[in-house]
Order: C-alpha cells, then sequence, then structure tokens
C-alpha cells in the first residue's frame, strides 16, 4: 500500500512498535485489521516539517539500533519477545532524552491504535453513535 | 418592579436549554487563500485572532458601528466537522498537531486551538472569574489599580450572559464525578460542580475535540457569527506579519494570505494571537520591547492527572469530562479539576506497556481519571525564533513540592473513594495498591519524573502602570503605539489559579467598551450563583 509520508520500511517498523507497544489479542484487532498505520500517516503528513523529519529519524533509529546496542536483526525482524525487550530497554535508559523520546513515541503510536473505531469500540466506546446522538438532536431542535 | 435587579438562571434548566443558540444570517468567512491576488481593504479595526482575546472585542466593536476585519490563521469549523474522534480532531484543531512543547525540566506539551473559536473550540468550557483576591495583589504587586471585582463585574457578568454560563447538574457530570466528589465529602473538601459555558449540554464527553451537539459555547459558535451579523468580515488562513506603524499609530496590518499579500489598513489593531505568538508578532515588528518584558513573564499552570481503578463501572468516555472541581487547597496554589477522556487519549498516560498496558486498557470502563493544576510561581519565557517561538521553561522547587502534595492528596480521595489501585503518572511509582501511600511520600520529586501538559499560558505581554514594567497599560494600549491593543492571555499579569477564559474574555468586552468610549453595561442581568474560590496570593 502506497502511504504518503512513510515508506515502506517506515510502515514496517511502525507496525512493529504497535504491535509490540500495544499488544493486541482479542478483544482488540490486529494492527494490521486497523487502520493505526494510516492514521500515523496522516499525522505525519499533517505535521510540521521539522517534527516530521524527527518522527522519521526516530523510527531509523530504532529499525537500525538493535543492530549497534545488541548485534541482532533489525527491529521489525526481530522476534516479538525481543522486540519487547529493547523496548523495555529503551524507556528504562539513563538518559532522559531517550526516555522522553519514548514517552512522545509510546503516545502516538497509543492514539494511532487506540482511536481506531474498532478498538474504540471493543473499549466501549462509538463515536459513530455519539455522532448520530447528536444530529438527532440538533435535527430535533434546530441547533446550528 | 423598579429597581429590581435582573437574575439569570444558572441551574439545570438553563444548562439544558439549547434554544439562546446562535445562528447566523450569513457566514462572512473569506478563506484568504482564495483571494489569489494582493489585496488592500480598509477597516476600522483589525483584530488578529478570534479566540478567547479577539472574538468579544470584535463582536462589540461590530455592534458597537465599527467595520472590523478578523484574521484567522488557522481554518473555519462547523459542527459539522465535528467527528467524536480525538484522534481525527487533534490533526484538524490543534496547532501543529498538539506537538507545541515548552523546552525545559520538565517538557510540558501545551495544546492549543488553531481555528476560528482559537482555544476556546477545543477547551473544556470551565468557567471562573479572576478570583476577587487576585485583584488585591495584583494592585499590591504591580500597581494595577484600574480593575478590581467593582469594576470587571459588569463585563463579566455580560460574558457570561452571552454564554450562558451555567452550572453542570449532577445527573450529566459522569460517574467520574460521582467518584471523585465521594473522596472529596468522605475527607471533607470543599469543592462543586463545574459552571461552564453552554446550552443545551448532554454530556457528550467529547469536549476538548470539538463538540458535535452545537452546545459548547466558544467564540466560534457565539462571539464570531454576532460579529458577523453586526458586518464583520473574517479572513480564515490568513498569518498576520507585519503590522505598520506610522508618526507613532498603528496603521495597518499585512497578513500571508496563502500565497498572497492581504493589507488591512485600519487605526486600531488588536493582536489577540495568544501567549504564545503575540509577543513573537510584536517582537518581529519591533514593537513592545522596551520595558524588557515582552516574551518574559511566562505561567502555563502546569497540570497532570492521576488515574484510579474501581470495581464499579465509571465509564469517564460518557458525561461531561470536566464537570467538578475541588478547591479546598486552591490557597496553596492546587485545584483539582475533572480530567476525563475517551479511550482514545486514555491509553497513553496509563503506566506499563505491551500485554500489562493492554491488561489494564481491558478495564477502561473502570478506570477513573482526575487532573491537578498548580498556580506556577515558576516563570518562563517566549523567544522569537525567525517568526516562529521557543518556549521555555523550567519548573521550580516550590511548584514541585506543590505537585508532590497535590499528588498525595489526589491518592487520598481516590482511597477514601473506594479504589482499589491509583496510577499516579510517575514512571517511578506507576502504581499503588490498596491504600498504600509510602512510596508517594517517600519519593525523592525530580521535575523530570513529571510528565506534565499546560492549557493556560499568560503573562508574556503583561499588563502594568508604565513602559518601565509592562507591555500594555491597563487599557491594554501597548506602550508607546497609540491604536495598537493586545487583548488575550498574554496581558494577564499572573498566574491565575483558575481556568482563564472569562478573564480574558471580560477584558477584552472592557477594551471595546473603552474604544467605543461607552460607559460599562449597567443592565446585565446577575447570576444566580457564580464559584469565587480563594486561590495563592501572587
Amino acid at each position: 500500500m502506497n502511504y504518503d509520508s512513510l515508506s515502506n520500511s517506515e510502515v514496517a517498523v511502525f507496525t512493529a512498535l504497535v504491535e509490540s507497544i500495544c499488544a493486541p489479542e482479542p478483544v482488540y484487532p490486529p494492527v494490521s485489521q486497523t487502520a493505526a498505520v494510516d492514521y500515523f500517516d496522516r499525522y505525519l503528513q499533517a505535521s510540521p516539517a521539522i517534527n516530521r523529519l524527527g518522527f522519521k529519524l526516530i523510527l531509523h533509529i530504532v529499525e537500525y539500533a538493535p543492530l549497534v546496542v545488541r548485534p541482532g536483526r533489525r527491529f521489525s525482524r526481530l522476534e516479538p519477545i525481543k522486540r519487547v525487550d529493547f523496548i523495555l530497554r529503551w524507556s528504562e535508559s539513563r538518559l532522559r532524552p531517550l526516555r522522553v523520546v519514548f514517552e512522545l513515541m509510546k503516545g502516538i503510536v497509543f492514539m494511532a491504535y487506540y482511536g481506531d473505531d474498532s478498538v474504540l469500540k471493543a473499549c466501549g466506546y462509538d463515536p459513530d453513535a455519539n455522532i448520530e446522538r447528536a444530529r438527532t438532536l440538533r435535527r430535533k431542535e434546530g441547533r446550528p | 418592579m423598579r429597581g429590581r435587579k435582573k437574575v439569570r438562571a444558572t441551574g439545570r434548566r438553563a444548562y439544558s436549554d439549547s434554544s439562546g443558540a446562535v445562528k447566523p444570517k450569513h457566514e462572512n468567512v473569506i478563506r484568504a487563500s482564495d483571494l489569489g491576488t494582493d489585496t488592500e481593504i480598509k477597516a476600522d479595526v483589525c483584530v488578529i485572532g478570534t479566540g478567547a482575546g479577539g472574538a468579544p472585542v470584535a463582536k462589540e466593536l461590530a455592534e458597537g458601528g465599527m467595520r472590523v476585519v478578523m484574521l484567522e490563521e488557522g481554518d473555519y469549523f462547523t459542527t459539522d466537522d465535528m467527528s467524536a474522534r480525538h484522534a481525527d480532531m487533534i490533526i484538524s484543531l490543534y496547532r501543529e498537531l498538539g506537538q507545541v512543547a515548552t523546552v525545559g525540566k520538565p517538557l510540558i506539551l501545551l495544546p492549543l486551538g488553531r481555528a476560528v473559536g482559537g482555544t476556546t473550540i477545543i477547551n473544556s468550557g470551565t468557567c471562573f472569574r479572576t478570583p476577587a483576591s487576585l485583584f488585591d495583589s495584583w494592585r499590591r504587586k504591580f500597581g494595577i489599580s484600574d480593575i478590581d471585582s467593582d469594576v470587571m463585574g459588569p463585563f463579566f457578568r455580560r460574558v457570561e450572559r452571552e454564554l450562558n454560563v451555567t452550572q453542570t447538574p449532577a445527573d450529566i457530570a459522569g460517574k467520574n464525578s460521582t467518584v471523585i466528589k465521594r473522596g472529596a465529602d468522605k475527607l471533607g473538601l470543599s469543592g462543586d460542580y463545574i459552571y461552564r459555558n453552554v446550552r443545551g449540554c448532554i454530556g457528550s464527553g467529547v469536549c476538548t475535540a470539538g463538540c458535535p451537539t452545537s452546545a459548547k459555547q466558544h467564540t466560534a459558535a457565539t462571539y464570531v457569527p454576532k460579529a458577523w451579523d453586526a458586518g464583520a468580515i473574517t479572513y480564515t488562513g490568513c498569518l498576520a506579519r507585519h503590522i505598520v506603524v506610522d508618526r507613532g499609530r498603528a496603521r495597518a496590518v499585512v497578513a500571508d494570505a496563502g500565497g498572497a499579500r492581504l493589507t488591512v489598513r485600519a487605526e486600531n489593531v488588536i493582536v489577540s494571537a495568544g501567549t504564545v505568538h503575540s509577543p513573537v508578532l510584536l517582537k518581529r515588528n519591533g514593537i513592545g520591547y522596551q520595558s524588557g518584558q515582552l516574551g518574559q513573564n511566562l505561567s502555563v499552570h502546569p497540570a497532570m492527572a492521576m488515574r484510579a481503578l474501581f470495581d464499579e463501572e465509571i465509564n469517564m468516555h460518557e458525561g461531561v469530562p470536566q464537570s467538578y472541581y475541588i478547591d479546598e487547597y486552591a490557597s496553596e496554589g492546587i485545584m483539582f479539576e475533572g480530567a476525563a477522556i475517551p479511550p482514545g487519549l486514555a491509553a497513553a498516560p496509563l503506566p506499563y506497556f505491551g500485554v500489562r498496558h493492554r491488561a489494564l486498557m481491558e478495564h477502561f470502563p473502570n478506570l477513573s481519571q482526575f487532573g491537578i493544576m498548580v498556580s506556577d510561581t515558576s516563570r518562563g519565557h517566549v523567544r522569537d525564533i525567525r517568526g516562529n517561538p521557543l518556549i521555555r521553561y523550567d519548573l521550580n522547587e516550590r511548584d514541585l513540592a506543590t505537585f508532590k502534595k497535590a499528588l498525595t492528596i489526589l491518592t487520598e480521595i481516590y482511597w477514601a473513594a473506594g479504589a482499589k489501585a491509583v496510577y499516579t503518572g510517575l514512571p517511578s511509582v506507576p502504581e499503588l495498591r490498596a491504600g498504600e501511600m509510602a512510596p508517594l511520600l517517600d519519593l525523592d520529586l525530580k521535575a523530570e519524573d513529571l510528565i506534565l501538559t499546560a492549557f493556560h499560558p499568560l503573562g508574556t505581554c503583561r499588563m502594568g502602570t508604565s513602559w518601565h514594567n509592562s507591555v500594555v497599560d491597563q487599557s491594554l494600549n501597548v506602550h508607546g503605539v497609540e491604536g495598537l491593543y493586545v487583548s488575550d492571555g498574554s496581558v494577564v499579569p499572573s498566574s491565575l489559579g483558575v481556568n482563564p477564559q472569562m478573564t480574558i474574555m471580560a477584558l477584552a468586552t472592557r477594551l471595546a467598551y473603552h474604544l467605543l468610549s461607552k460607559r460599562p453595561p449597567t443592565d446585565e442581568p446577575e447570576p444566580e450563583s457564580m464559584p469565587d474560590p480563594i486561590v495563592r496570593p501572587v
């Protein structure tokens, strides 16, 4: 699939991050069945250019860091348990900037995954029902 | 009967009544990019920004007979554009997709709106007047003597009537508030349901993603359409760059208009670009810097939230997200306010990741969230880096200690409410169980341990008595430039301790009356009730 901002390798890294950070399992749908990557692509496209570059740089660092920090494979090709181990070490880094970057990336990953309609509904929130209720009310009462 | 004061209802019926909603006769909005060519227009007033500072003054001046042009950097959104999905609306309504942040210890996210309506379109609708005690502080500390509760009273009443400021009824407040109130009541802590600018709110739970029922009375739903009906025009997608000052007087504003240039010739210019951008605009134009205060004196009301797990279902996405406050400790700089959010936003601030985090999210229906807001003594600044703001802010030791106290109190409230677990939001103490306090009390809290957001930046073009100590005078006129005013949070000289939109709007209304040479309104109804927390003096 073609994305406006994300290359294929960046998609692979982001997908791997979502799988590791969100750990979807029934009740929650797998990442491939959500619009999480689409959302991140839209998010990047709308971001200021320097921020977009920053996020892409983070993805590339995440992808290649396991080769440097602990010889092995690229992040997206690691076994799931080794990805989790890498993320855990990142989140507990003694270097504050790395921890800050982790929190920012984690926030976006969670927003992309848990902002997906099917995941929202699995959590008990139906945005379509909310909008439908609102529209009915606006029609009934003649609200702007 | 002659002499009987009019009283405006602020109870349940008034909260739920949508009948007074504004429906403009026509939307006087022009996308600047549609101009296609360099354009020059004339007006009596050019207002830069359509949020809490710009929209009220634009409306009052337009209704007072002035030709008003409003320039807005963002786009115009109607209720039809609201999707009830935070992830989507962050892209549409938030400046830089919510990525605006301070540089310092700790990093603080600063969600700001960027649309017709400014930040009022994405705020929680919480309304407090400037605490009466604060005017005394401003007089003592800054010599500000022209405004106090009596002077500002008529303007507050006018704003509150325009926006239908009413109290959240308990049955729409949401279970999230119920559990907090239960805990607060058990501990004997003072609090109440929040007053909000709404008409016909049903508790959709998505205020910060834009109201889908047209209930929230943000400025794009109220002041801006009323300004249109009085002849004002709004240009969107329009970034003000240059304020023309000639012979000591503002003469025009030149703005980027989607590739072309829009020049508004006006002898009154009102800068309402917000606390972060107003000082940058003035600095870029070599205006207002003489006191050394331009861009300085930034306060932000740093905030964070805690979560708790209950056996009972809370479903915090149902009901009004910010519907209850606890002001017991407001005099010490701590305000607790509701901060319920839907799952799309709730995931990020929870501790852990992976399987452990997912297990928590599976209990989303049983989660509660409540917020801490500190009336900060820390001060930062905004610098202009080639037309872009760099926001520097470091939390000082005093505010850090205040946060620690607030975290402790809120934990106690949650235990009193019957929580099974409390999630502190601190990476070093992510979870407390079964009445635990020791790990929190024993923690040597550092600023970098905190994950903070701030919603109320103030102070960077502060009001004062002379050009030696301030950027604007007590009439919001920029010192030394006739016809140039600032009307937004940047003029507020200190941290307020309460949500600032009423203060900003009342000051804006007062400015309009001043420009129209009108006496303050005398016929605005007195609200049945209005809160007045005792906040920390400056």
